[in-house]
């Protein structure tokens, strides 16, 4: 979305705070029984799937931030749904084809309309064919076979997608022209919704998602006389975030709404005067934002096994604070930002083991210090208009 | 004068009301919500000063509010007599050094260490001393940032401070993510926490039309101009931060006395987004808003039990479809009054159309098992106060004061939309052209100069 | 004004020709400990359908959620104060159970813990009791079983350090698994983790033969999903708080073998008779709750069934509802015939005499696919 304009003088800076570090990190490796080549191996590839979902999470928060200027809080709450569509396409499938039917009709029709006036689908050619994959796709996932782990991910990134259209609409849009304090405060007020809705209708219940898939086997291999253990699962995250940062950064820089998306990130009323739909540019970056978000959810789900109406608290705040880092309104930024966090989150831990309980305060006060210091973030434009 | 003998007055019948209650049977759950309603109200007027005075929006007052509670848990605790197995909580140092009592006898003022009273003023003072040291430093980013960046670093102040006492190293004082229990209730409660809150209005209100208060609403309207006129914004902002911190010190050690307990998690960001619903509710910027939004969104918290008892499922829908349909005929209603186009929007619709479709649902399925199973409606007023604060925000966002102050004048003022004697004489005087023959009367301007 | 002055005199009349006994439920319906504390709900609610009527009155069950946070138990607490209830049954937990042990101690309102195991509950004053053992047996016999029974000599402890039962039990494992000549290693963890790699770590270089896991299902399935993929084959054993069907249900396949202690089932309970009545009451659980499936059925039910027989046999001793005499009838209760097991509060600080506790282990095909196998039961007698 903006462009990265480092400076030489903070790459320098930044280069020597990174040797520095490397420097004692190697010396504490050093200083540590018991820290073997298998070990980092395994902490990387912990981190590096652990970073891939604060990535993911990271995207929606920028994205969303680099459009209109707001901070989503209630992004957690929609990986928190995107997880939960996905446990309730998994197992309450197949459903009576009556029940199916119905839920065919009202989703269906509900993505149909969102996808129509986002991606500007007029023609009634496409839209007849597009509503026939929609519906008829959705009607035989639901009825004869029970889903997947691939399936229920579709059917949930598409749902939640809807879902932040939704939200968007009818919390965000009629503040639009609000002081931005306002919109905080509302956003604050929809995750608070959103994650006691969830305990409503999803019950408050800690609840099992078991994929039952050749993620969760186990995959180890050796190095030396150790073990590294690893499942499935720790390959496929990084390898589907790589897999929609390169679709997402197609979009973004090859098609025409994603030259409005850039152009309306720029400066919102220029690109309306140019004829950019506005409106229809913020509904796909929530749109796309979700989509980014429900996945993370799904993988999330299927990495650490269990869902619950509050599970997208924390990981939501540190993907944020992932976003800052790496400077918000930059969609690298929030990817570098995220796999920073992610590794600095596992190797602190597994480096220093007695600071493990202070895991949580790290994320914050690097949030602090970066928005004290550099609010632009690592790869972030200068804002001058923040200070 | 005849202001000031109004509110000794009406603090006098209010005073007397509560006697009447803390001796009456059967209201203790009436009390016990007017001790709350005290408690947060003083917590939400501190805050108000810095999101609705200052105009900064700050979201870390849990942060203030839980150094208050455990300063005032640690001070109080070595005076509970009662359950000597309780000190085997805190390290010996801290039992041995953290003891108010030995601080006071050391300094000769027996008289004070003897009376449970005295030290719970004293142990309030330092919590909320202790808390204004954090205000200060939470205080200072805002010379730098603005907006939600500064509401970012105010939230990540306030759960770095939260997690703070599970830390290993500081587990000796706080015991750890387990907090600490049996501190003692001071005596009458619901009298220290009404003396408390009178002390908080007054001071607030004093504090409000002075000119510190009127340099804040200056910084919120427009802080260049304020500083083009001569108001020191750092030291305006640092001591907005510190008085709203010290208040919520107090405020937190007060609900640590209520509790009987602190922990870590009583004192999490639901708290400050309690207190945010409450003054944006009541007004941003007003006094009598915030204590007026406390005291609803307490009733709701505290009377709402009802919404979450067990009731058989299709009870859940049926009030969701009555809900949706009621909203969007509302909708509609006002739309069309107001000669709005089109009458029936696209966004309501949806709600509506949810509202059908369960209404549908409900008839369709009510015999089935899943339908008539008795679910618990968990989260209903958390999410009760979320959907008022979203509608505040849409629809209303100056809340129900906006930034007016509760006056006697509005009671008891004269009445200033209807015209008095001598305003209708002059009306006379001024309209008659016999005894005002400088008066043009109508279509008598052809000639006029 | 006459009108209102009507009203009153009618609603006070009224509120005295429907007398009724209260009686507070404070369980955790929500969150974290959500199953047992529905378990636990369960119980009293069959409980109550056996015996509905007291004194010519009848029973009315106040039931109050206290969201598995301190702040709803005390609320619940105070709230049941206003009510004017007799007793109230609840918490589950210890860290619930506490803070609302204070509250109505003060208030001088009888209280039954139905599952809380630390020892500092009933020792808050003389109106709290429980319908449990105490953690320092649980602890005890756990340790000798790992060590003496399973011949462990290093056994990783891990427990959950902002519950006061978790922290408390782990506490007492590790003392005894110390006395008896083990070496052990403490790991702690805080409630919502999902992220064991940390903890999992530490404990590689220690090389266990055995780990103890003293906290909720919340965690413990996730805990042990990643044990078994980091490739730790240990046994397992975990406490009371694992018999919750959020454990398999969570883990899978993972959760299989996990060995733990807790309440006594029908066919643990060692006095014959004691087991004829807890039978008898599983047939009615069965008959009573519709949909119950056979893993919903376990100790903390009977706890809960019991804490409620026991205050009404009190009320009912007492001839009156009135509260000091109630709780003076209840603490010189003695061998009342309870479906949980023999009864005896007299001469102890409110825990009951000789509790049975049992062994059980989880066999786990898939996470909708298992059971607990009962293992052999052991008195409270019976440990030093």
């Amino acid at each position: 979305m903006t462009a990265s304009k480092i400076s030489s003088r903070s790459t320098i800076v930044s280069l020597l705070i990174g040797a520095v570090l490397v420097v004692l990190l190697g010396a504490r490796i050093n200083s540590l029984e018991n820290y073997t080549f298998a070990r980092v191996v395994q902490d990387f590839l912990n981190a590096l799937t652990l970073g891939s979902l604060y990535a993911l999470i990271a995207l929606g928060y920028t994205m969303v931030y680099g459009i209109i200027r707001l901070i989503n809080f209630a992004h957690g709450e929609i990986f928190m749904l995107g997880s939960y569509f996905a446990f309730y396409a998994m197992t309450l499938t197949p459903l009576p084809w009556a029940i199916s039917l119905l839920v065919t009709v009202l989703l269906g029709g509900t993505v149909l309309l969102v996808l129509r006036s986002l991606f500007n689908l007029e023609e009634p050619k496409r839209t007849f064919v597009l509503s026939l994959i929609i519906f008829g796709g959705t009607f035989f996932l639901l009825t004869f076979r029970k889903m997947g782990w691939v399936e229920g991910l579709a059917l949930s990134m598409l749902a939640t997608g809807v879902a932040g259209v939704l939200l968007e609409a009818v919390a965000y849009k009629p503040l639009r022209g609000a002081p931005r304090e306002s919109m905080l405060i509302t956003a604050i007020a929809a995750s608070f919704f959103l994650q006691n809705f969830g305990q409503l209708v999803f019950g408050a219940r800690v609840r099992g998602f078991n994929a039952q898939t050749i993620l969760n086997k186990p995959l180890n291999f050796h190095i030396g006389p150790e073990t590294v253990y690893f499942t499935g699962i720790l390959v496929v995250v990084p390898l589907i975030t790589a897999l929609l940062l390169w679709v997402l950064n197609m979009f973004v820089s090859r098609t025409r709404l994603g030259k409005a998306m850039r152009a309306t990130a720029q400066d919102a009323e220029v690109a309306q005067m140019m004829g950019v739909n506005v409106n229809q540019v913020i509904a796909l970056t929530f749109f796309i934002g979700s989509i980014l978000a429900a996945a993370a959810g799904v993988m999330y789900a299927i990495r650490f096994g269990q869902i619950h109406p509050l599970m997208g608290l924390m990981p939501g705040i540190k993907a944020f604070t992932a976003a800052v880092i790496g400077g918000i309104g930059s969609l690298p930024g929030a990817v570098l930002g995220g796999l920073l966090l992610g590794f600095i989150e596992i190797y602190v831990v597994s480096l220093f083991p007695t600071l493990s309980a202070y895991k949580d305060v790290f994320a914050f006060v690097l949030l602090i210090l970066i928005l004290l210091f550099r609010p632009s973030g690592l790869v972030g434009e200068d804002l001058t208009e923040k200070v | 004068m005849r202001d000031y003998l109004l509110t000794l007055v009406s603090v006098g019948l209010a005073a007397l009301a509560l006697y009447f209650l803390t001796v009456s049977e059967g209201s203790s759950g009436l009390l016990s919500a007017l001790t709350l309603i005290f408690i947060w109200g003083i917590a939400a007027i501190s805050l108000n000063l810095i999101n609705g005075q200052l105009g900064i929006l700050s979201l870390g007052h849990h942060g203030f509010m839980l150094i208050g509670g455990y300063v005032t848990a640690l001070l109080m605790l070595p005076a509970r007599e009662r359950r000597p197995f309780r000190t085997r909580l805190l390290s010996d140092w801290a039992r041995n050094h953290l003891d108010l009592d030995k601080w006071l006898r050391g300094l000769g003022l027996d008289v004070l260490a003897n009376s449970i009273d005295a030290k719970f003023i004293i142990a309030l003072f330092i919590a909320g001393l202790a808390a204004a040291l954090l205000g200060i430093i939470v205080g200072a980013p805002s010379l730098r940032l603005k907006g939600d960046y500064l509401a970012i670093v105010t939230f990540g102040f306030g759960e770095i401070v939260r997690l703070l006492p599970n830390a290993p190293e500081v587990a000796s004082f706080t015991n750890g993510p387990l907090g600490i229990k049996g501190i003692p209730g001071a005596a009458g409660t619901i009298w220290w926490t009404f003396l408390a809150l009178l002390l908080v209005l007054w001071f607030f209100s004093r504090l409000k039309f002075s000119s510190y208060g009127r340099a804040f609403e200056g910084i919120r309207e427009d802080e260049i101009a304020a500083e083009a006129m001569g108001v020191n914004l750092a030291y305006h902002k640092i001591l907005a931060f510190t008085i709203s911190a010290f208040f919520a010190g107090v405020s937190g050690g007060l609900y640590a006395s209520y509790l009987q307990s602190v922990d870590t998690q009583t004192f999490n960001f639901f708290v400050t987004f309690f207190l945010l619903v409450a003054i944006s509710l009541g007004g941003l910027g007003s006094i009598t808003g915030a204590l007026l939004g406390t005291a609803i969104v307490v009733l709701v918290r505290v009377y709402g039990g009802f919404l979450e008892q067990p009731n058989p499922a299709w009870v859940g829908y049926l009030s969701g479809a009555v809900l949706m349909l009621a909203a969007f005929g509302f909708s509609a209603y006002i739309r069309k009054a107001r000669r709005l186009r089109p009458v029936i929007e696209p966004k309501h619709f949806i709600f509506g159309a949810v509202g059908a479709a369960l209404l549908i649902v409900t008839i369709a399925f009510f015999k089935q098992p899943w339908m008539q199973q008795t679910v618990q409606f968990f989260g209903m007023r958390k999410m009760l106060l979320a959907v008022i604060l979203i509608l505040i925000m849409i629809y209303r966002r100056e809340g129900v004061m906006g930034r007016a102050e509760f006056s006697w004048k509005l009671i008891f003022g004269p009445r200033e939309d209807i015209p008095t004697d001598e305003q209708r004489q002059q009306d006379a005087w001024l309209s008659n052209p016999d005894l005002n023959p400088g008066l043009k009367e109508e279509g008598d301007d052809d000639a006029s100069a | 004004m006459r009108k209102s002055l009507l009203l009153a005199v009618l609603v006070i009349l009224g509120s005295f020709a429907f007398a009724q006994v209260k009686i507070g439920v404070n369980l955790e319906l929500s969150g974290r400990f959500a199953a047992i504390g529905n378990q636990t709900l369960n119980g009293i609610k069959v409980a109550h359908m056996q015996m509905p009527k007291v004194l010519g009155q009848d029973v009315q069950l106040v039931i109050c959620d206290d969201e598995t946070t301190r702040e709803g138990s005390i609320a619940c607490a105070q709230r049941f104060v206003n009510e004017g209830v007799v007793g109230v049954l609840g918490a589950i937990s210890s860290s619930m159970s506490i803070p609302a042990a204070e509250v109505l101690q003060d208030a001088g309102i009888i209280m039954i813990s139905t599952s809380s195991t630390n020892p500092q509950t009933t020792q808050i004053g003389e109106y709290i009791f429980r319908m449990a053992y105490t953690d320092d047996f649980q602890g005890k016999l756990a340790a000798a079983y790992v060590i003496k029974d399973l011949g462990a000599k290093r056994v990783a402890v891990f427990r959950q350090i902002d519950d006061d039962y978790s922290y408390g039990l782990a506490g007492f494992f590790d003392a005894t698994a110390k006395k008896l000549g083990a070496k052990t290693l403490i790991q702690d963890f805080v409630a919502n983790t999902v992220d064991f790699t940390a903890q999992l770590n530490n404990i590689r270089g220690f090389k266990p033969d055995a780990i103890y896991y003293s906290g909720f299902c919340a965690e413990g399935a996730p805990f042990m999903k990643q044990l078994r993929e980091q490739g730790f084959t240990q046994q397992v054993i975990g406490a009371d708080a694992s018999d919750d069907p959020q454990c398999p249900e969570g883990a899978g396949a993972a959760f299989d073998g996990w060995i733990f202690t807790g309440f006594a089932t029908p066919n643990l309970i060692p006095d014959p008779e004691a087991k004829k009545r807890a039978e008898a009451f599983k047939a009615k659980y069965f008959a009573a709750i519709k949909d119950a499936k056979p893993g919903d059925f376990n100790g903390f039910v009977l706890a809960g069934a019991d804490s409620y027989n026991v205050l009404v046999a009190a009320i009912k001793k007492a001839g009156t509802t009135d509260i000091k005499a109630v709780r003076d009838a209840l603490a010189n209760m003695e061998h009342y015939p309870g479906v949980s097991g023999d009864i005896t509060y007299k001469g102890t600080d409110g825990t009951p005499k000789d509790r049975t506790i049992g062994f059980y282990q989880y066999k786990v095909k898939s996470a909708s696919d298992w059971n607990k196998i009962e293992l052999f039961g052991k008195s409270t007698a019976e440990v030093q």
